[in-house]
């Protein structure tokens, strides 16, 4: 229990301390973004409309640091990231309000069961390394890993959306008639399929390498070979005493891949046209949109900091060790 | 009650296959207490691992056979020995510090012992882990501990508690208290010896520590290079060590009372045992070797009273 404590008090300092810097590192940069889009407009702006645009946009340079640094707080506090740029005048967080599910939905799915089925694969290679099953099975992912998950993403939308026609080529959902209920979900299904198997296909290897190289030293340390002598099954060396050990590395990568997912894998979400955070994130990034940007670099750390703090936890449960 | 015959076993390596243990003979009898001595790298834990068929690969059984209670433990397919390991035969490893499985409470680890060999509930099983932690002087509500919550001795004894669970006929104890520190070394020596009165089983002891065998075994057997070179009771082996690699071993005990001695141990290292060897094994670190020695291997030779030797000095057809 103090552990826990312990890590939440620490989870909120360091979320302190990333909002803070989310604070600093923009006003280090010359300008502001109502300049920036006065000088989109290329200077054909009164200065009466830039005042206006600067009140709309929530800048008030002419405050004080402190006065600022308070406000933006209290701002941030209520998800009051201001108004975007790219897609003026939408509020930011009306943007990723649209855009956080699809990325979590897709991508949170898509690490989990990769993790699951790439760690579950890793125990299984390890435990029968002699046999052929597992030379193969492991060829074919250090064999997959090596693709650039872009490339294998593009490969897969040629080869199954455009040359087969399979699944639609872009998008989250069907945009052409009213769906309803069930064909709603069917069609988020198909619209996912392709860039949640890059993913998983992409990210099962690593999973796999990793567990095996854990389960394969831990499979030499003595409690094993008592585990053995004690004649227990099989199945409980392997999962209970040997996989128990051996998935604790992993577990800490995981979480830390888990924090990621809100900044959505950039390149997929642009090769599927899928509206993520990902996507957005690109957006913003090309139009020079600050408050977009600032929210979603907020909503990274964040959940890189909450993720932790569930590894952590979890962590706290698997390995007695750690909890004094 | 168990009984190796002719029983070799090694390790396959590419091209060369080491002889760990060659044509090794040994009897364990009920209620028996036999202690196996013998320098680092002489077979005995390789054959207390073909015992429990633990041998892994390169470890291999190459001939002969282990029979306990008239099966063949060789022979058994893997699902006949998960069920004869422990809940008939149970083992102490010598590392203490890293038999306990690190993520599991002691409790839980003795449960599942229990649990894999015999169709008890839960809870009977962890009143039964509890009683076992008094049998070892340890306090029963341990039962929640993790084992970076133990001394090493504390370890060991969990351990011993474990190895009793099923109630065995017979333990092997593979050096059990070498990682421990001489004072715990010596209760838990004591402890055993108590439990054993009480509960009855035969004990293989596995050790490089004759003085101590001596003290506490009623049987030593003497093991050189992957064979016994050596048997007899412990008070007569003690007083009439006949081979020349036991009374070189004798001797290099410090004595208790009197004037220190140095003491120069045996000169030289076991032969490599990759390599075949004709005559004794021992031929080329002994003082009173022979020229039979070199020429033609020594068999075990029955010297009457239960005490058996391998050596050319005690066998009549020297000249043969």
């Amino acid at each position: 229990m103090r552990y826990i404590l312990r890590k939440t008090g620490f989870f909120f300092l360091t979320l302190w301390a990333a909002v803070t810097l989310n604070f600093i590192i923009p006003r280090l940069m010359p300008g502001n973004p109502a300049e920036n889009l006065v000088a989109r407009f290329q200077g054909q702006i009164s200065d009466k409309a830039l005042r206006a645009i600067e009140i709309a946009f929530g800048l008030n340079v002419h405050e004080s640091m402190i006065n600022q640094y308070f406000e933006y707080l209290g701002n941030t506090l209520r998800g009051n990231f201001g108004t975007s740029l790219v897609y003026f005048p939408t509020p930011v967080i009306k943007i990723i309000d649209q855009s956080l599910p699809w990325t979590l939905g897709l991508f949170g799915l898509s690490t989990i069961i990769g993790f699951v089925i790439g760690t579950l694969l890793g125990i299984y290679v390890a435990w029968r390394r002699e046999s052929n099953v597992s030379s193969v099975t492991l060829v074919s992912a250090l064999f997959v890993r090596s693709f650039p998950y872009f490339w294998f993403g593009l490969i897969l939308l040629y080869i199954f959306g455009f040359m087969l026609g399979w699944f639609p080529l872009g998008g989250a959902y069907s945009t052409k008639t009213s769906l309803n209920g069930l064909s709603y979900v069917i069609s988020v299904i198909h619209h996912g399929f392709l860039p949640a198997l890059t993913i998983i296909i992409s990210s099962l290897g690593g999973w796999l390498l990793t567990m095996r190289n854990n389960m394969i030293s831990v499979l030499v340390e003595d409690y094993i070979t008592v585990a053995e002598a004690k004649g227990l099954k099989e199945r409980d060396i392997m999962l209970k005493y040997a996989a128990r050990n051996a998935i604790l590395p992993s577990i800490t990568g995981f979480a830390m891949s888990l924090g990621f997912i809100v900044g959505g894998a950039i390149l997929t979400e642009i090769v599927y046209s899928y509206p993520g955070m990902g996507y957005i994130l690109y957006q913003s990034v090309i139009g020079q949109d600050y408050p977009l940007m600032q929210a979603i670099f907020l909503m990274i750390s964040l959940s890189v900091l909450l993720a932790n703090l569930v590894a952590d936890i979890l962590y706290g449960f698997i390995d007695p060790r750690v909890r004094e | 009650m168990l009984q190796i015959k002719d029983l070799v076993a090694g390790y396959e390596m590419r091209k060369k296959w080491v002889a760990a243990v060659d044509h090794v003979s040994l009897n364990v009898k009920k209620d028996d207490f036999l202690g196996l001595a013998g320098e680092s790298g002489c077979g005995k834990s390789t054959l207390a691992f073909s015992i429990m068929g633990l041998l892994k690969k390169p470890g291999k059984i190459k001939s002969g056979s282990i029979l306990f209670k008239g099966k063949d433990l060789t022979k058994m397919n893997n699902e006949e020995l998960r069920n004869t390991r422990w809940k008939d035969i149970s083992m102490v490893f010598q590392s203490a510090m890293n038999s306990l499985n690190p993520v599991m409470r002691i409790g839980d680890q003795i449960v599942d012992s229990i649990l894999a060999h015999k169709m008890v509930k839960k809870e009977k099983a962890y009143e039964r882990a509890k009683e076992l932690l008094k049998l070892v002087n340890i306090s029963p509500d341990r039962v929640n501990s993790y084992p970076h919550q133990l001394s090493g001795g504390m370890k060991q004894r969990v351990m011993i508690a474990m190895a009793l669970s099923l109630k065995p006929s017979l333990i092997i104890m593979d050096e059990p208290t070498t990682a421990l520190d001489v004072v715990v070394q010596r209760m838990i020596i004591e402890e055993i010896g108590e439990i054993r009165e009480k509960l009855g089983f035969s004990i293989l002891f596995i050790t490089h520590d004759l003085s101590l065998l001596v003290e506490i075994s009623k049987k030593i057997a003497i093991m050189y290079a992957g064979e016994i070179v050596e048997i007899a009771n412990s008070q007569e082996l003690y007083s009439n060590p006949l081979h020349p690699y036991t009374y070189g071993l004798m001797s290099s005990f410090p004595t208790l009372v009197g004037p220190l001695k140095r003491s120069d141990g045996i000169p030289g290292r076991p032969p490599d045992l990759s390599q075949p060897i004709e005559g004794c094994r021992f031929y080329d670190r002994c003082s009173k070797r022979m020229d039979i020695c070199r020429k033609r291997h020594p068999n075990l030779i029955d010297m009457g009273n239960n005490h058996m030797v391998a050596c050319w000095l005690y066998s009549g057809d020297k000249n043969e």
